[in-house]
Parts: C-alpha cells; structure tokens; sequence
C-alpha cells in the first residue's frame, strides 16, 4: 500500500490507493484548497488520480510557474464546451496552452463573429460558477473510436488513431462535455477563476496541413489572478502604441513594400540612426581589438557544402547562377568567409586571439508570413565576430565579452539581462574533456560578469555550447539578442589552422558572437523600448531651431549654424 | 548626476533643423514633439537681440531662457554617444589597458 514521500523528506502510509486532494486534505485544510495539481513521481498528476504504489509527490499551487499551464489547458477545456453549448453542431479537435494563454481549434461552417467570442466567453464564466467537477477515465481505444464514430468527428478519430499503442487513451468528462485528452486538469471548473479573456479567432489547417481542413481558432489569454490579467492586457496596449512599424511610418525611418518582402528601405532619418548605433557598436570594438572586415554577398555553393550550412540551411538560402553556371548563394552567416580570411597566410600562435568583426549583411529565405515589419526580415546586418583562439584563451575571451556585452546593452538603455547557457547534446562533436573545459569557461564568463544565468540542458549546438542573452524591455517583454557560441567543428571542416610554440599545426577554437543580434531587429525593439523617443544621441534630429516671428529668421539661422558646429571648447 | 568630462573629438554638431515657416509657434512645437525631436529651440525677436533662446526639452511644457552658447553647451554634452562620455572609471580602465 502506497507510502508518500513528501518534499520535505516526511512520509505518510496509507492502506489504500489515495488521491493527492486526501493527501493535501491531511496536511492541512489551507493545502487542500490551494492545491491545483500534483507532481508524482515527476509526472503532473490530476488531484483526484488515486496512488496505487510508493511515490514521491509534491503539490503544484497558483503560486508555482506549472499552474500557469495547466490553468490555460483548463481554460481551452471550459471554452470548448461553452462553444458546444451554444454551437452544438461544432466540432473540437484540439485546444493546448501557449505562451501566454491558449487556444482551442473549431470546426463549423459559420464564422465565429466577435460577438460570438463576447457571448462564448460570458458562457465560460458561467461554466466556472457552476463549478463542474473534473472527471478523468480511461477508455479502450476501440470504445474511443466507436464514441467518436457514433458523433462523426473524423478529426477526433484520427487524433485516438495516432495514440501509440502502449498508451492509455484518456477522456475527461466535465458537466456534458467530454474531450480526449492526456490530461492532467483542475479538479473542478471552480479553480479555474475568471482571469481569462478571449482575444481573437483566425484560421488554422487541421494539424498545421495546408492540404487539409481550414478550423477556426480562438485565442484566449489566462492568469491566475485578475491583476495579472489586467498587467497583460495593459502591456500588449502599450506594446501596440508602441508598434515600431506604426513608428517607423509615423517619424519618417524606413518602410517595407511588397515587392521587397522582408526588406527594409531606410529613409534618410532612420538611416541616420542606423549609422549612428553602427558607429557607436564600431567604436566600442575598435576599442575592444577587433579588426573589421567586409566579406562577399554571393559565394559558390562548394564553400557552403564544405561548411555543412548547405545540408543544414540550404532550404533557407537565395541562390543565383552566374553566366558560367555555377550556383551562387546568398550568404545566410558571414561564418565560413571569415574563416577564408583567417586561411589566407600563416597564422601563430602569436596571431591568437583573433577578433575578426563584420557588420555582415545576411539573407535568409524566410517564409512570408514570418515576416515582421523589421523585427524579422529576409535581409539584415549582423553586428558579427568571430574570435579564433587557442582552447586555454575560450575563458578570458568568454569573460570580455560578456563584459563588453553588459556595457553596450547598458549604454543603449538595457540594464535586465538574464543569460540561456545550453550545454552539452547527446549527439555532439568533440571529446568529453574539451566539453568540460568549453561549458567551464561560459560558466566562469557569466559568473565574472555577474549574470543571472538560466541552464537549458543538452540544447548546445552539436559543435559547441552556447550562451544566449536576453534582455527585458521597458514593458516587460523579452528579446534575445546575443549569443556567444563555442565551436571546435567549423576550423576542422574549413581547415583553419595555426602554428603553435612547439612549431606543430593546431586547430584553433572559434568563437561566434553577436552583441546586438541583428541591426534591423535591435532598432526595432529600440523604437519599441523607446516608444519612439529615442534618446538625444540616437535621435535622427536632434534639435529644431523655431523662430516665433519673421524677424527672428536670421537668428535662428545662426543658432542652427552654431548647433551644427563642432564643439570647439571644453 | 556625476560630474562628465568631455574627451576632445571631431564631430560633435548637432543635428539641427529649422523652422522658419510662416506658423504659430505651439504649432511648430507640437509637431516636432510628435516627430520626438528631444530639444526645440524658439527663438523670438526679444531672444535674437538678447542672443538667448528659449529651451524645450521634449516632454515637459515649460521653457528656458538661457544664453545660446551655454544652450548649445548644455545640449551637445546631453547628446554625445555614451562611450564619448568619459566616466572617471572607464577612463582608469583604459588606461590600464593602453
């Protein structure tokens, strides 16, 4: 009979298969209420799921980061049977939690208006007063067919079909609506409260298959308590006042047009502020010894072949045929040409570190409805370096630029950066000791610095672990932008190599890195951090000199001319 | 604010435009201000032949009237590049490294 081991080590026997709600219920009255879900084993668990055998568990509350999800999952749940309540003859198909809040795929003939959303989500209250109990069971599957048969839902038939035979098919069953599901859920409609909203509806293909079904989805958002819901609202208001495409219109910067999708034309004041934060990221290198290159726009396939980008990224790469027919490529990553410059001639040891910077124009083919105004384009200008260096340099060098990094982002106003550090993946290039030495040095970079760092284990690259910088903007949102990647693959693929102290050829280390991530992008989320005033050294116009009357034309003249005069004194 | 020091650097004019149209001034300074244009400088018959200006910083509705030079002083420090600033740490660390 099940023995409970609880977070805090105790443990508690029981004669009999218990749920976690009895469990919570024996510790205290204030947990039972509070409880959501369980953690069994480290697996999410409904409260209401009896324990059969020994196991570890832990209990979720609104106050844990897991509740969020499962709130949003309830939330699709309610909304759908509010949707059959008022539209019997729609079909659910599926509806999971996303960022921020969920969504629920619709099949029905009609569209759903913006008044059908008012009325759904005045029902989905309701749903929540009535406060349905929760009810999981498990099916056979031929008795989920037949159930699904019997209703002509063929969407539903399919998602029992592609269940894998060694799992149990589950349903939960909450007032007359019952939906497959793997679960697991609140145990009542109740817990869910009110602080959910629906947003939007737009089409879906049925499992994302452009030759299948188009289903409505509704978008809804979900928190846990209705101040975090009226934060959101509030932020995704401002964020829309701020919309850097409005903005860039509204003060004259760029535009994109349709015969250049995912291009930006700059105009003569957002060209200024471009060059302005290129002169500015140029200096800050300069002092920083990197040395400035340019490298080709249009290289042959043979050089992408070698460095492996054309099997990994052909299928976002432009191409081009030149008249003796060869296949040119666009580049995607300036990567594998600065490796070029770095081959040409002998290099030492002496040579190393070598900080090879480019602000590299790059194009990627990416698919339309991707594009966003000039936060994600087909064409943009990474602000890129790569730092060839011995193994023993990874650290010093990791810990520059993580200070040079902190600087920058802090001089243009960020000063929340918070770093994704992923380390080793299964499949990967490169002994397990110079692993060890690569993740030491990252972790030892960020420390220097002083960084809150956030570990995604096994999500390195194959060639190397990386480290990724997101910074928080002035509405609370996150972009990331640097990254600092470790790479022993790319000199071995392209064959770079250097004369060490004992006179024998090493491959060297490289070292990519990017501060501002994309040129397009980072005066983007500037426009948006800023709402569009940016600050006095990034400003396009600086100053306007207004004469109040005719008479004063002349002087106002002379204070512009004296404006745009270089500082003489100290 | 900490006491700045400015290092000795070629460009340092601001970027300046006029407004000399035939238009009321509140006009002309609530355009630029929707354009975000960070200083308006208004500039009347009374501040010509004082050789002052009268200061708006966006944002806020009031204005200064100062001496043009002690202006554009005040205005070109504010709009320098921050790594133009020279912070009494950064600079001890520059010249470590140098």
């Amino acid at each position: 009979m099940p023995n409970i081991t609880l977070p805090d080590g105790s443990q508690r026997s029981y004669d009999q298969p218990v749920t976690p709600a009895t469990i919570a219920a024996d510790i205290g009255p204030g947990l039972a209420k509070a409880a959501l879900l369980a953690v069994v084993d480290d697996a999410e668990w409904d409260l209401t799921r009896p324990i059969e055998n020994d196991a570890r568990l832990s209990l979720v509350t609104a106050k844990d980061e897991q509740a969020l999800a499962l709130l949003r999952h309830d939330c699709a749940h309610v909304m759908a049977e509010a949707v059959l309540e008022l539209f019997p003859k729609t079909q659910v198909t599926i509806g999971p939690a996303i960022e921020n809040g969920f969504y629920y795929d619709f099949h029905r003939e009609t569209a759903f208006s913006e008044d059908d959303l008012a009325t759904i989500e005045k029902r989905m209250h309701e749903i929540v007063d009535r406060d349905e109990p929760i009810i999981r069971n498990v099916w056979a599957r031929d008795e989920a067919v037949a159930f699904y048969k019997k209703n002509n839902e063929p969407f539903k038939i399919e998602l029992v079909e592609a269940i894998p035979a060694d799992q149990t098919v589950t349903f939960y069953q909450q007032g007359d609506f019952i939906d497959l599901c793997r679960g697991p859920h609140l145990p009542s409609t109740g817990k869910l409260g009110h602080a959910f909203k629906l947003m939007k509806v737009a089409g879906a293909y049925w499992r994302g298959d452009s030759t299948r079904p188009m289903l409505q989805r509704i978008y809804g958002t979900a928190w846990v308590t209705e101040k975090d819901l009226a934060a959101y609202l509030h932020m995704l208001e401002e964020a829309e006042k701020r919309d850097h495409r409005k903005l860039g219109r509204q003060l004259g910067l760029f535009h994109l047009q349709e015969e250049a999708a995912g291009s930006v034309f700059w105009h003569a004041k957002g060209w200024v502020l471009y060059r302005e934060i290129e002169a500015y990221v140029r200096r800050r290198l300069d002092a920083a010894g990197y040395s400035e290159v340019k490298t080709p726009q249009l290289v042959d396939r043979s050089l992408w072949e070698a460095s492996g980008h054309w099997e990994k990224f052909g299928e976002n790469m432009f191409t081009a045929q030149s008249e003796d027919e060869r296949t040119l490529a666009l580049k995607p990553m300036n990567c594998p040409c600065h490796v070029q410059i770095f081959r040409q001639g002998i290099k030492s040891y002496r040579d190393l570190p070598l900080r090879m910077a480019e602000f590299g124009s790059c194009h990627r083919n990416e698919p339309s409805g991707a594009l966003h105004g000039i936060m994600r384009v087909r064409a943009f200008t990474q602000d890129d370096a790569h730092i060839f260096c011995t193994e023993d340099q990874i650290t010093a060098e990791s810990v520059k630029f993580c200070s040079l990094l902190q600087s920058i982002y802090a001089d243009f106003g960020f000063h929340e950066v918070r770093v994704k550090f992923s380390d080793r993946p299964e499949v990967r290039a490169g002994d397990d000791a110079t692993w060890d030495r690569a993740e030491a040095a990252l972790t030892d970079a960020t420390k220097a610095a002083k960084l809150d760092t956030i570990l995604n284990p096994g999500e390195g690259a194959f060639y190397g672990p990386k480290l990724e910088f997101v910074l928080r903007d002035a509405i609370g949102r996150d972009w990331q932008c640097g990254t600092l990647q470790v790479d022993f693959v790319l000199p071995e693929r392209l064959d770079a190599e250097y004369v060490g102290e004992d006179g024998n050829r090493h491959r060297p280390v490289m070292l990519h890195r990017a501060i501002l991530g994309s040129m397009e992008r980072w005066i983007g989320i500037l426009i948006e951090q800023y709402a569009g005033r940016m600050p006095a050294w990034l400003a396009p116009v600086q100053i306007v000199v207004a004469s109040i009357t005719d008479q004063a034309n002349d002087y106002a003249r002379e204070v512009a001319a004296a404006a745009a005069e270089a500082w003489l004194a100290c | 604010m900490p006491a700045r020091l400015l290092l000795p650097l070629p460009r340092l004019g601001l970027r300046v435009e006029t407004d000399l149209r035939n238009e009321k001034i509140s006009y002309k300074v609530r355009e630029h201000s929707v354009m975000k244009v960070p200083f308006i400088l208004a500039v009347g018959g009374r501040e010509a032949e004082a050789g002052t200006v009268a200061l708006r910083r966006l944002g806020s509705n009031e204005q200064q009237v100062i001496d043009m030079a002690e202006a554009l002083a005040t205005l070109k420090s504010e709009s320098l590049a921050p790594d133009m600033v020279a912070k009494p740490q950064a600079d001890a660390e520059k010249m470590h490294i140098g």
